[in-house]
């Protein structure tokens, strides 16, 4: 049998060879395209938990409502994150449910980031949460929580949402 | 406005600067180790004095009282060693290596591969660098994003990070590596250390997940640094039956950084330090800083910001670093003489009791779980490459050498630090509710916390085969 001051040497060369010829060689990392803030990389990567970050980039001031987690038929917006960027946040009650009013495509020209999101629907446990404001929101935005299909929310700036035909209480 | 390149360079480099020249002041005199011990350093230095600031209500003002101590630093040493050229020496390849990390991300254009860790690591590192109320992520966020890593980042640009870190702490990872390599193994002439060097190089760079860590934000490979500069002093430390007062220090930097970057830090502190603390001649005292740098640390972690363990104990506010204090004072007491002389085989015991035990219990899941692990290491869905395989056959040919005790000591040392691993895995996926071992794929935890250790199964590997190498010439001649 070879001496171990062989035997080592060989087996090193024989795993580099085969893992250069046999396993996969993924990227080791990416283009930062001279991005390095933390909410622009969120929203690039479409982070699951990336809405908090995104809206403090964006507006100067944030209040979001209807963004109860603990119900059913509701998404998670995640309370640190929001606290950590200074995001006013109503978790009184859960999304308004707008599914009647096939929203979908009227939306879809102003959404800004659509992205996956951990939800409360029964059975389901990530749906997609699209964010969505137009050219006339303001700097201090204020932004609601809408179900707009049975695995699509949405965070939607006010006046737009009313201007879409939602009722808000 | 400085560019953030410039912005990077000065603020890595003065990190890098004051951390060697704290170094130096404990002792060190060679850049080999005075660079990794340096930023280990320097990385507690951030740590310490942003919690006394924050605590004491000026959090806003913590990078400027970093930036005095680390120039307090730098005058000290420079005013003590002005005369010896070993320490300018490293001070300025500790510049350069800076000014490479902070090219290779903001010169070059490059970040590491996105993971959703990252995001919460950068998010959090945002929120300490605008000096926000901590207290809003305790209990809320992930233990798991640890509390070093982000605090150095957090010396970044407004509004983004400190990228160039991550590459640098690589860096010093890739030098601790080569100063515990340099420090434990006889000598071997060039001929010899290329037969060995050679095809290692060739596994490392063809494992991808090391090449990925080189840019990957998070706190891994500061735990590697931690985990390499501690083990290395221990075993320094049990071989010549001795502890100096600079592997003291080593050792206390390198727990102290393991136990406040991962949450299963401090239970990988206790692993590395107890064939140390074990030795019946080590003075009493020396056991309580040692395992007050770990306690300490973590208690200061636990109480600035992350309640989770101390929520878990019911050990509100200050109740847990007090009882980290008496804890590291008790240990070094007469009446745990017993316990603690015998407590490398009572950890290697616990551990596999808890294995057996959890696998006796979820016997089908965790077979699965052990399949998907296996493939994670050996076969390439993990990222590893052949660095498993290389490593286990090598353990095997060398396991059945008689080597000295430095390579029995590195061995048992890896041992530990595979079944921690493992056991923190089972903690962490619920070990007495819904126990897992991970999932398929280079993001799964325990694939990724291969990396704490990586260093020590390669420092093992290199020893042994050094030794092996070694016994064969004496033998000849």
């Amino acid at each position: 049998m070879l001496p171990a001051s062989k035997l080592v040497p060989i087996a090193l060369l024989i795993s580099g060879l085969g893992s250069l010829l046999l396993f996969p060689r993924p990227d080791i990392f990416v283009p930062a395209n001279d991005n390095f803030s933390t909410a622009q990389i969120a929203l690039e990567e479409h982070w699951i938990k990336g809405a908090a970050p995104i809206l403090a980039a964006e507006f100067d001031a944030v209040k979001i409502s209807y963004v109860n987690k603990e119900v059913d038929y509701s998404f998670v917006f995640d309370i640190a994150l929001g606290q950590i960027y200074g995001i006013d946040a109503d978790y009184t009650l859960p999304p308004l449910d707008v599914r009647g009013l096939n929203l979908s495509e009227a939306i879809a020209a102003n959404t800004k980031e659509r992205s996956e999101i951990f939800c409360n629907n029964p059975g389901e446990k990530y749906c997609e949460l699209a964010l969505v404001w137009d050219a006339s929101a303001d700097k201090d935005v204020e932004l609601i929580a809408l179900r707009i299909e049975d695995s699509l929310y949405a965070l939607v700036e006010q006046g737009l949402a009313i201007s879409l035909g939602v009722t808000i209480d | 406005m400085t560019s953030p390149l410039l912005f990077e360079i000065l603020t890595l480099a003065l990190l890098l600067a004051s951390g060697v020249s704290g170094a130096f002041l404990l002792g060190a005199r060679s850049a080999l180790q005075a660079i990794p011990l340096g930023l280990g350093l320097a990385v507690m230095w951030r740590v310490l004095s942003h919690s006394v600031i924050y605590f004491i209500g000026f959090g806003e003002h913590s990078r400027l009282v970093w930036l005095i101590g680390a120039i307090a630093l730098i005058a000290a040493a420079s005013f003590k060693h002005f005369r010896l050229s070993g320490y300018w020496l490293s001070v300025l390849l500790g510049v350069i290596a800076a000014a490479i990390a902070a090219v290779l991300t903001r010169g070059f254009g490059l970040r590491g591969i996105p993971h959703s860790d990252s995001l919460w690591i950068l998010t959090l590192s945002d929120l300490m660098q605008r000096s926000g109320d901590m207290e809003i992520v305790g209990g809320r966020t992930a233990i798991k994003r640890g509390f070093a890593y982000p605090m150095t980042l957090a010396l970044g640009p407004e509004g983004s990070s400190l990228t160039g870190l991550t590459p640098l702490i690589y860096i010093a990872l890739v030098l601790a590596i080569i100063w515990a390599i340099a420090s434990l193994s006889p000598s071997l002439d060039a001929r010899q250390w290329a037969w060995i060097l050679v095809p290692l190089v060739l596994v490392l760079i063809t494992t991808p997940i090391l090449l990925r860590a080189v840019w990957y934000v998070n706190g891994h490979t500061l735990t590697a640094l931690g985990v390499t500069l501690a083990v290395t002093a221990v075993v320094l430390a049990v071989r010549d039956a001795t502890l100096t007062r600079l592997n003291l220090a080593v050792i206390m930097i390198g727990l102290a950084l393991i136990s406040t970057t991962r949450p299963e830090g401090v239970a990988f502190a206790a692993l590395i330090a107890a064939p140390l603390i074990s030795e019946r001649w080590i003075s009493r005292w020396d056991v309580r800083w040692i395992v007050f740098s770990a306690l300490g640390s973590f208690g200061l972690w636990m109480y600035l910001y992350d309640g989770y363990i101390p929520n878990l104990l019911r050990l509100y506010d200050e109740r847990f670093p007090i009882a980290m204090l008496i804890g590291s004072f008790l240990v070094g007491l007469k009446l745990f003489d017993w316990f603690r002389f015998r407590l490398v085989p009572l950890a290697l015991i616990g551990m596999t009791a808890i294995l057996a035990f959890v696998f006796a219990t979820n016997f089908v899941t965790l077979t699965d779980d052990v399949w998907l692990q296996v493939q994670n290491m050996f076969f390439g869905e993990g990222f590893w490459g052949g660095f498993f395989i290389a490593i286990v056959i090598s353990a095997v040919v060398l396991g059945l050498q008689k080597l000295d005790s430095s390579y029995r000591l590195l061995a048992v040392i890896s041992v530990l630090l595979v079944i921690g691993s493992i056991v923190a895995k089972l903690l962490d996926g619920g070990l007495f509710g819904d126990p897992t071992l991970g999932r398929l794929g280079w993001t799964d935890s325990l694939n990724r916390m291969w990396l704490h250790s990586f260093g020590i199964f390669i420092i093992t590997l290199v020893i042994g085969f050094a030794q092996s190498i070694s016994q064969k010439a004496k033998v000849s001649a």
